[in-house]
This record gives C-alpha cells, sequence and structure tokens, in this order.
C-alpha cells in the first residue's frame, strides 16, 4: 500500500516550466531515487513535497493529509504542518541550528514540537547519534564539526521525530566513496525498517549502492 | 538679547567710551571663562561670595539681591532656612543659595533653567525653592506657590581676573558715576527691580561686604568627601543605564518583532505604528524627549526624576534597538527557519525557537556598543535634576576651583564602566567570527 501519493504536479519558474504531471507512489519500506541532470528542478520538486514550495498544480496525499495546490494559504499552511510531523527532511546544506549543539538540534524537534519530556528525547536522541556514529560530538557546535558529522546530525535530527517518509537531497556531495558506501548502508536499514526514503542524488553509485527504486525527472515531463 | 544687566553694560560701556561686545557663556563657568581670557568682565547675577574673592577681583556691587524662599501655598512645614533640613529644595547649581542650601543641610535639587525649579515645586516634586528675588519675582509667581520670605541679602559685582587691576579701578569708577547720576537707578527702575533695599549701593559705595575675612577659605583640590560623592555619581550613571537599557532591549524586541513582513492587516498597522515610532524617538534628540517626559507631561504623568531619566533614555535607545534587532533578524540565513519548518515548527515557533536566540547574538555586539553610548548620553539627564556623574563633576568642579581634577577622576569613572564592556563587545565578536 501506498504510503505517499503524488499526482499531476506541475511548477514553473519564471515562466520556465521545472516539471509537469509528476505523478509518483512510494510505498513504506522503499528507497526511491530521483535522478536526473542539475535544473531540472529536482530540489524544488522534493521542497513540493513537504511544502516547502507550493506546486503550481498537483496534490499530495498522505493518509488522511491532502496537499492540494490549489488550496488558499491558511488550508495549505495547516496540511503543510500536518505533512511535517509525518515526513523529514534532510537539507542538501543541512542547515543544523547554529545555536544548538548537535545533541539539542535532535531534542529540539521531539521536545518542543511534540511535547516530549526533555527526559526522554535527550537518551532518544543520544541512541540515534550513536546509530550515526557521532555520539562523541553530542555536546559540539555545528560549525565545529565537518561535513559527514553535519550530515549524519541532520540525519538524526530528522530521524528523532520518527517520520514515516524521509526526503533527502543530495546527501553525498560533500562525502568520499567510503563515507557514501556507509550512509547507503545506513539507508538501507532504515528502509529495513519500515523506513520510506525518497532521495534526490546526481551519484549513479550511490544509487546503485542502494539497489533502489530510480526516477529520472526529464526536462518537462512525468514519470 | 534683554535684561537690565544689558543695559546695564551698555551704559558702562558709553560711560566708558568703549563699546560692549556680548559673549554667549554657561552661568556655571563665567569663572573659568573669564580667566581664560573668553571675556573681560563678566556681567550676570555674580554673587560675591568668599569662595569666588579668592580667584577673581570683584567692582563694587550693582544690585543687592535677597535669596528668596518659595514654597507651596499653606505648607507650613517650610518656614524659614532652619526647617529646610533633610528637605528637597530646588535652585540653580553653583550659585550662593546652592551654598547656602549645603550648610543648611537641605537635600538640593540642582537645575540649569530658572522656570523648572518652580515646575516641580508645583508638582510636589520638591518641597521648596530657594533662589535670587530677582527670578523669583519673574519666574515663581505661579499658581499654588507663595513666598516664605527673604532670608539672606548679597550683591552682584562685575567680575574680573585679578590681574587686570586696572581695568578693575576704571570699571569701579564707571559704575560710581553711573550709580552717583542715577543712571543705574533708572535702569533698575525700567525693570521694576529698584526698591529700597538698592539705597545701600549708594551708602555704601566701597565696601564689599563678602569680604569679611572670617569666612572660611575655599579649599584647593578635591576632598575625600568629593570623591565619595564621585563614585555615588557613578553608581547613579551605571544603575541608571543599566535599567534604561533593559527596557530599550524589551521595547526593542517589540517593535523589531511588530516591524516583521506580514500580509495580516492588523499586523501590517502595527508594524506602520512601530515604524513610526522609531523614526520619531531616532529623528528628535534625546535632550528634547528628556524635557517633555519630566517637564511637559509633568501635569498628567507624575514620575520623579529618576523614574523620568530612565523613561526617557529607554524610551529613546529601544528605538535603536529596534533597528539593531531587525538586521539581526534579517542576518538570519533562511535555511535556518526552513530547517525548522520542515521538523513542523509553526512559524511563530520558528521564530522563537531559531531565529530569535540567533538574531540576538547576531545583535550583541551592537547592544554592547549601545550601551556604551547610552552610559555615556545618560548625563544629558542632568537637565531633569538627576545628580549623575558628569553633573556630580560640574558641581565640584566650580566649588573645588579647578577643572582638571574633578573631570580626570569622571573620565576616568566613565572609562572604567565602559572599557569592560567594550572588551565584552569585541569577545563576542571574536566569536561569532569564528563560528561562520
Amino acid at each position: 500500500m501506498s504510503l505517499m501519493i503524488v499526482d499531476g504536479l506541475a511548477k514553473a519558474f519564471a515562466g520556465r516550466s521545472l516539471f509537469a504531471g509528476v505523478s509518483l507512489q512510494i510505498a513504506a519500506g522503499e528507497i526511491v531515487c530521483l535522478m536526473g541532470p542539475s535544473g531540472t528542478g529536482k530540489t524544488t520538486l522534493l521542497r513540493c513535497l513537504n511544502g516547502l514550495e507550493r506546486a503550481d498544480h498537483g496534490t499530495v496525499k498522505m493518509g488522511d493529509v491532502e496537499l492540494r495546490a490549489g488550496d488558499g494559504a491558511q488550508a495549505f499552511a495547516t496540511a503543510a504542518l500536518a505533512l511535517r510531523r509525518r515526513v523529514g527532511f534532510v537539507f542538501q546544506g543541512w542547515h543544523l541550528f547554529a545555536h544548538r549543539t548537535v545533541l539539542g538540534n535532535v531534542t529540539e524537534g521531539p521536545v518542543f514540537v511534540r511535547g516530549q519530556p526533555v527526559g526522554e528525547a535527550r537518551p532518544r536522541a543520544l541512541a540515534l547519534l550513536e546509530q550515526m556514529g557521532i555520539a562523541h560530538r553530542a555536546s559540539a557546535l555545528p560549525h565545529e564539526l565537518s561535513g559527514g558529522e553535519q550530515q549524519r546530525a541532520a540525519v538524526a535530527r530528522a530521524l528523532a521525530m520518527q517520520p514515516e517518509l524521509l526526503l533527502v537531497d543530495e546527501p553525498t556531495s560533500a562525502l568520499d566513496d567510503d563515507r557514501t558506501e556507509s550512509l547507503a548502508r545506513l539507508f538501507r536499514g532504515l528502509a529495513d525498517g519500515g523506513l520510506a526514503i525518497l532521495c534526490v542524488t546526481h551519484d549513479g553509485t550511490f544509487a546503485r549502492a542502494l539497489s533502489a527504486r530510480h526516477l529520472r525527472l526529464p526536462a518537462a515531463g512525468g514519470t | 538679547m534683554a535684561g537690565f544687566e544689558v543695559e546695564l553694560a551698555a551704559a558702562l560701556a558709553r560711560e566708558l567710551g568703549v563699546r560692549a561686545v556680548f559673549v554667549q557663556n554657561d552661568w556655571s563657568t563665567l569663572i573659568p571663562s573669564l580667566e581664560r581670557g573668553t571675556f573681560d568682565i563678566a556681567l550676570n547675577g555674580l554673587e560675591v561670595t568668599a569662595a569666588r574673592e579668592q580667584r577673581i577681583r570683584f567692582s563694587r556691587p550693582y544690585y543687592v539681591f535677597a535669596e528668596r524662599l518659595v514654597a507651596r501655598q499653606g505648607d507650613v512645614r517650610v518656614l524659614d532656612l532652619a526647617s529646610l533640613r533633610s528637605r528637597r529644595v530646588g535652585t540653580l547649581a553653583s550659585t550662593l543659595a546652592w551654598d547656602i542650601l549645603g550648610e543648611a543641610g537641605a537635600e538640593r535639587v540642582p537645575y540649569e533653567g530658572v522656570q523648572e525649579p518652580f515646575i516641580d515645586l508645583q508638582q510636589g516634586r520638591t518641597d521648596a525653592v530657594l533662589i535670587d528675588d530677582i527670578i523669583a519675582d519673574r519666574y515663581g509667581k505661579r499658581p499654588g506657590l507663595a513666598v516664605v520670605g527673604d532670608l539672606r541679602t548679597g550683591h552682584y559685582a562685575i567680575g574680573l581676573r585679578r590681574q587686570d587691576e586696572a581695568l578693575a579701578g576704571v570699571i569701579d569708577e564707571g559704575l560710581g558715576r553711573l550709580i552717583g547720576k542715577g543712571e543705574l537707578h533708572a535702569i533698575l527702575a525700567r525693570w521694576r527691580i529698584d526698591g529700597p533695599r538698592q539705597e545701600a549701593l549708594i551708602a555704601a559705595p566701597t565696601t564689599v561686604p563678602g569680604k569679611t575675612a572670617a569666612l572660611p577659605a575655599p579649599h584647593r583640590g578635591m576632598t575625600a568627601h568629593q570623591v565619595w560623592l564621585f563614585f555615588q555619581g557613578a553608581a547613579v550613571t551605571l544603575l541608571m543605564s543599566a535599567v534604561a537599557m533593559a527596557l530599550a532591549m524589551l521595547g526593542g524586541l517589540g517593535l523589531a518583532t511588530a516591524r516583521l513582513p506580514s500580509r495580516v492587516p492588523w499586523r501590517r498597522a502595527l508594524g506602520a505604528a512601530a515604524t513610526a515610532y522609531v523614526e520619531l524617538f531616532r529623528g528628535t534628540p534625546v535632550l528634547l524627549q528628556l524635557y517633555v517626559i519630566y517637564f511637559g507631561l509633568a501635569g498628567v504623568l507624575a514620575l520623579n526624576a529618576f523614574a523620568a531619566a530612565v523613561l526617557g533614555l529607554a524610551l529613546n535607545y529601544a528605538a535603536y534597538e529596534a533597528e539593531i534587532y531587525r538586521a539581526g533578524i534579517q542576518a538570519v540565513p533562511v535555511g535556518q527557519v526552513e530547517a525548522a519548518q520542515a521538523l513542523g515548527m509553526s512559524e511563530a515557533m520558528a521564530f522563537r525557537r531559531v531565529v530569535l536566540p540567533q538574531a540576538f547574538r547576531f545583535s550583541l555586539p551592537g547592544v554592547a556598543n549601545d550601551f556604551i553610548a547610552l552610559l555615556k548620553d545618560s548625563s544629558l539627564v542632568s537637565v531633569i535634576t538627576v545628580v549623575e556623574l558628569t553633573k556630580r563633576m560640574t558641581i565640584v568642579a566650580v566649588d573645588s576651583g579647578g577643572w582638571l581634577m574633578p573631570g580626570l577622576l569622571c573620565a576616568g569613572l566613565y572609562f572604567a564602566m565602559s572599557y569592560p564592556l567594550s572588551r565584552l563587545a569585541r569577545r563576542i565578536e571574536a566569536r561569532l567570527g569564528a563560528a561562520k
């Protein structure tokens, strides 16, 4: 059964169509790679899936939550907020909260969005950091981390919200081959646990290592 | 420019065959300005006192004044000099009345203008005003106030440099001729300040009452007590600045938040109001704002001087803090907000949890700089009678007869307060630089 159903999504920018008629379905535990050359709107599409950007046409449906491009501002914002509680997002630039430690970044969502007591959120966050292999950096500030560590922290931050689907934008751009390999292993393990992952990448090796379904986004076409 | 002393100066110049050139100068610094040669004679209500006679040469007197005590109508507590002990009494700083009140143990409230002491007396901010009768007659006749009586008489005389003995002789003679011809009396009569008291000017032409040697000589240099008063002044400056800055930061945060872009109509209106506030308070002098708050709004907002000073500085600096925070908010990368939203935070929560803490860090160096500026701007509040560090310096300088030591001590204390702050600001900046 599909976890997320995307139907007829289209977006133009400055009069130029980025993508049109994009429809896809993702099931729980599935890894989907969104591939294609630069400038085809892969990142924009990803951002449309959790409402960070609004498509011109189409819908994104996840259970009883439906994000409709044509909705009014208030209805769209409400649906986006509901959707984001089930969908994690890892930015290409990570965007870790610069004023919080790694641990603070990971507990921020559970404590302030979900209302979890700090006493529960902290051990869970530490366990996640352990799983990511950066528990020893828990009290470091983001600017003190290497690129790979920042990425792991960003993944941990997203996973701490216990999402059903993880959207990931170009995860390997700052990683060497070893790191790329271990990230693929991590994602496969998460998918085995039931998490769906939609990953924008132009890295064929990484995509193959994920042994995932591959989708290409042409200049203006459907899938 | 008009006044009986202006006419007297003109008449004296005519008598001596010279032309009078008037020079604008603060009353409290007449003597140092005279000494350094800014002008040759000081003819401006300069009271003959033993302390001043140590420094300058006085001419024969040209007016006999009285120290007049004014209180609120029906206030039976204010009777005489003795009854002023521990009461708040307004007068002009560094005058004879200031000294008299000091000896009487009154809590002196210093003013720079002649109208303000009476406004504050009406408002109940002081219990009495002791001031020269000439001023009390002209400015003290306000509803609800009454003259209690005259405590002491004294003389106005022309001040000259000690080494200008020849000029002093010429002035004395010229003044004597004006008195002899009745011209001085005519001037006083024209200004309706003549009276039987002025007969003394003719009767005792050479006697200057202040010359009695029994009065204690003025101390040169500063006493330990004066140094102690300096530290008190510094404490007032620091406390006032700290409270004002805390309020300014809160107000600035409110203003900056109100000015965030929004599509909601009422929020846009609020933003426009906040913008108007910032422009108004940034575009007008803080001195003016202090005056309006303390004297202008005295009828509706009965604040004491310290509260008015804190409020005035806080309102003014809130406008500057608002701009600093606004810049700080704009400096937070948009990715930070998106990361917060991607976690499911509402716009308001993302602002509170992610934007604001970072904006505050970006703003800290600017805020520290503003605190240093406020520390020094706080010297302006002396116009509404708060005796802070700079005011204490001018009072002590006039009392002790020298500006160098009090000036240096004052500068040293300001520096001691502001330097740690500027070090702190630089350290924060360095840390932020490393974080980028």
